[in-house]
C-alpha cells in the first residue's frame, strides 16, 4: 500500500488513510525508513538555505533611518511643530522630485529619485555618495555603475549629461583648460568639466560647456570640501 | 504594533535568500531586496495588514521579473522536467549531502521548483502563503512541491540507494 508521506506529514491524509499510515509504521521498517528519509532530507534543505550568508548591514541601507529618540517632554511642542514643517519640505521634495511610472532597472541602477540612487551609488561604490539632486530644472533620470564609478544621467535644458562619480585617483597629466567652480575648486574643461573634491573625482560630460559648467557648480555645492 | 519599517527590517534576510534563490545571484538579490524595500514603502497603504512576507514576496517576484524582461534577449534555456517515479524514493536512510552541492543543485532546477523548496522548506512558509506570494492554488503549491522534492532528491542523490530492499 502506497502512503503520501508528504501529506502524512502536512497531516491531511483521511482517517482511514491516517490509521493506515500509523499502523504501517509500526509495522514495517521500510516504511518507518521512507518517512525518516523525506523528513531528514526536509531539514537538510531547510539547514542548507538557512546558511547563506545575508548582507544584513547593506540590506538595512535601503531602509530609512531609524527616528532619533525623544529628548525632553517640554519640547514636544515644538518638537511636533519642527516635525510637520520638515514633513510638509519633504513631502514638496519628493513629489518634486519623483514623477508618475518611476521605474528602476536593477540590471543597471535606478532612476528619477536622488535619494535612493544616492544609497544605490553609495553602496556600489562603498563611499558616501550625498544626495545629487541637482535642482528642478536638472531631472536625474538614469544611474548606472561600471568600472569602479556611477554615472548619474540628468536631462538639462534639452540636453542629456552624465555626471561621473567615482573615488578620487590621480588626474592625467593634461586634464585640460584649468577653470575655477563658484567656490573656489579648480576644474579642468577637457572632455566635459572635470575636478576632485574631498574623497571624490567627479566629472560632467555631454551638451553644452556652459550648461556642463552649471551642473558642476550645483555639484559641487552637494559635495564634502574636505576628504 | 510595530511600525512598518521595523517589520521589513525583520523580513530582510528571507527576502534576500528568496531573492538569491530567483536571481541565483548575490548582487542581483541585493538590488531586487533593495527595489522590493522601494516599492513597498511607496505602495504601503495596499498592504492589507496581514501576511506581511507573502506580500512582499509577491513585489520581490514582480521586480525579478520586470528584471527578466530587460534581459529578454539572452536566451533560457528550459528543462523538460520530467516527473519520474517516486515509489520508494525517501527510502535511504544515510543519505546526506553538503549544503554547497545541496544549494548548486537547487540553483539548477526550474525556477517554479526552486521557489516552492525556498518557501515551503527553506521558509516554512504554510501553504496557504506560499500559495499568496505566489498566486496559485494551494493545490498546486502541494504538487509542485512534492514535484521539486523528488527532482531535488535524484539530482543530489543520483541514484536511488535501497539499504535492504529491491528498487
Amino acid at each position: 500500500m502506497k502512503i503520501d508521506w508528504q501529506a502524512y506529514l502536512d497531516n491531511i491524509l483521511s482517517p482511514e488513510d491516517e490509521e493506515r499510515a500509523q499502523q504501517l509504521l509500526k509495522e514495517s521498517p521500510e516504511a518507518r525508513r521512507e518517512l525518516d528519509g523525506l523528513k531528514a532530507f526536509i531539514s537538510e534543505v531547510r539547514i542548507a538555505g538557512r546558511s547563506e550568508e545575508v548582507p544584513l548591514d547593506r540590506l538595512m541601507a535601503f531602509l530609512p533611518a531609524e527616528p532619533k529618540p525623544r529628548r525632553s517632554l517640554w519640547l514636544r511642542p515644538a518638537m511636533i511643530t519642527g516635525l510637520a514643517a520638515a514633513a510638509a519640505l519633504a513631502i514638496v521634495l519628493i513629489f518634486g522630485n519623483l514623477r508618475p511610472g518611476l521605474t528602476m532597472d536593477a540590471s543597471q541602477g535606478y532612476v528619477s529619485d536622488p535619494h535612493f540612487a544616492s544609497q544605490w551609488a553609495s553602496k556600489k561604490l562603498a563611499m558616501n555618495v550625498p544626495d545629487m539632486a541637482l535642482g528642478n530644472d536638472a531631472q536625474l533620470t538614469y544611474v548606472h555603475e561600471g568600472n569602479g564609478r556611477c554615472c548619474f544621467d540628468y536631462e538639462f535644458r534639452g540636453e542629456t549629461f552624465h555626471m561621473n562619480v567615482r573615488p578620487k585617483r590621480q588626474l592625467a597629466a593634461n586634464p585640460g583648460k584649468p577653470i575655477s567652480l563658484r567656490n573656489g575648486l579648480r576644474a579642468y574643461f577637457g572632455r566635459g568639466v572635470r575636478w576632485i573634491q574631498g574623497p571624490y573625482e567627479v566629472s560632467i560630460a555631454g551638451g553644452d560647456r556652459e550648461s556642463a559648467l552649471e551642473l558642476a557648480n550645483r555639484a559641487s555645492q552637494l559635495l564634502p570640501v574636505k576628504a | 504594533m510595530r511600525d512598518f519599517e521595523t517589520q521589513l527590517r525583520d523580513e530582510l534576510p528571507v527576502l534576500f535568500r528568496v531573492a538569491k534563490r530567483l536571481a541565483k545571484s548575490a548582487d542581483t538579490a541585493e538590488d531586487l531586496v533593495g527595489q522590493t524595500l522601494y516599492a513597498a514603502i511607496r505602495f504601503k497603504d495596499s498592504f492589507d495588514g496581514r501576511h506581511l512576507r507573502s506580500w512582499l514576496i509577491k513585489i520581490l517576484r514582480n521586480e525579478f521579473n520586470t528584471l527578466m524582461r530587460r534581459e529578454a534577449s539572452r536566451p533560457t534555456l528550459v528543462l523538460e522536467e520530467h516527473e519520474g517515479e517516486s515509489e520508494s524514493f525517501w527510502d535511504e536512510v544515510h543519505w546526506r549531502v553538503d549544503a554547497e552541492t545541496l544549494l548548486r543543485e537547487l540553483d539548477n532546477l526550474s525556477e517554479e521548483h526552486r521557489m516552492i523548496i525556498q518557501l515551503c522548506d527553506v521558509e516554512e512558509l504554510s501553504y496557504e502563503d506560499a500559495a499568496e506570494a505566489l498566486d496559485i492554488p494551494i493545490g498546486t503549491v502541494r504538487s509542485r512541491l512534492f514535484r521539486a522534492r523528488a527532482k531535488l532528491r535524484e539530482r543530489c542523490a543520483g541514484q536511488v540507494f535501497v539499504e535492504g530492499g529491491a528498487k
